[in-house]
């Protein structure tokens, strides 16, 4: 799964309505609930827990693809 | 007297507390777990006399206790301010008692009137705040509003399911807000 599609689950929105610069200050769906679910969406899929520095570092797209990576 | 609001926002206004803004309703908010769930004061049971006591405990020169209040002049919630004078740093505290406010973007944008505030009429050099890790809507709301994370002090507090947790501190420069403003108005002319 993308890091698109887990930030849609998490938004609520269709993973096409999300441009790829979308980010949690510029994207409105991405407020503050859908930012705790989108933590919760990486942890559940990852089966980890992030750490602050990782959760502090997730702010658009390429944040959370970066930390998917280092789940593989 | 009623103290007169200082500092206003499209939907709220900020003035001074007074002892006898500590009433039944605020108390209230502070046996409230859901309320104070990342807040210190949880660790403390409040009463009247003790609330009021917190409320007299600020000198208003160093040390400030702001009543957020709807247009409606309701009290929904606080923030603090402590003033380090020399080295014109400022440290805020935030809580919204009232649940019926919580997801209205009350903190955004409360605390942006009252930054300006800060660095406009209190002529701040810096503005800081720390959340528990796990509040993740509070370290939202400060990450949304351009506060930048300066640190993470680790295991630094007991969280409120009985584990430790790690506080995160924000830092917002007056020149950076500034900046900020700029940007936001060019973006809405």
């Amino acid at each position: 799964m993308s890091a698109k599609d887990i930030l849609a689950a998490a938004l609520f929105v269709d993973a096409a309505d999300i441009p790829a610069e979308a980010a949690l200050d510029n994207f409105p769906p991405w407020d503050s609930l859908a930012h705790m679910r989108l933590i919760e969406e990486i942890e559940m899929r990852t089966g980890t827990a992030l750490t602050t520095d990782e959760m502090l570092a997730i702010q658009d797209i390429p944040s959370i693809e970066a930390l998917l990576r280092t789940r593989k | 007297m009623t103290n007169a609001y200082i500092v206003s926002s499209s939907n709220y206004r900020l003035r001074l507390l007074e002892p006898t803004d500590a009433g039944d309703e605020y108390l209230s908010w502070l046996n409230d777990p859901e309320v104070t769930k990342y807040l210190e004061v949880r660790h403390y049971p409040q009463t009247i006399e003790s609330l009021q006591s917190f409320v007299a405990g600020h000198d208003n020169v160093n040390s400030f206790l702001f009543g957020i209040f709807t247009l409606e002049h309701r009290h929904v919630g606080n923030y603090s301010l402590r003033i380090d004078r020399p080295n014109s740093l400022g440290t805020l505290g935030v809580m919204i008692g009232d649940r019926q406010h919580w997801g209205r973007n009350i903190v955004q944008e409360t605390r942006a009137a009252l930054l300006n505030h800060c660095f406009d009429s209190l002529r701040l050099h810096k503005v800081c705040g720390a959340c528990h890790a796990t509040n993740l809507p509070a370290v939202y709301n400060y990450r949304r509003q351009g506060w930048s994370s300066e640190g993470v002090r680790r295991e630094h507090a007991l969280g409120w399911d009985g584990r430790r947790v790690d506080v995160v501190m924000f830092g917002m420069l007056a020149e950076d807000w500034k900046t900020r403003r700029l940007a936001d108005e060019a973006r809405n002319v």
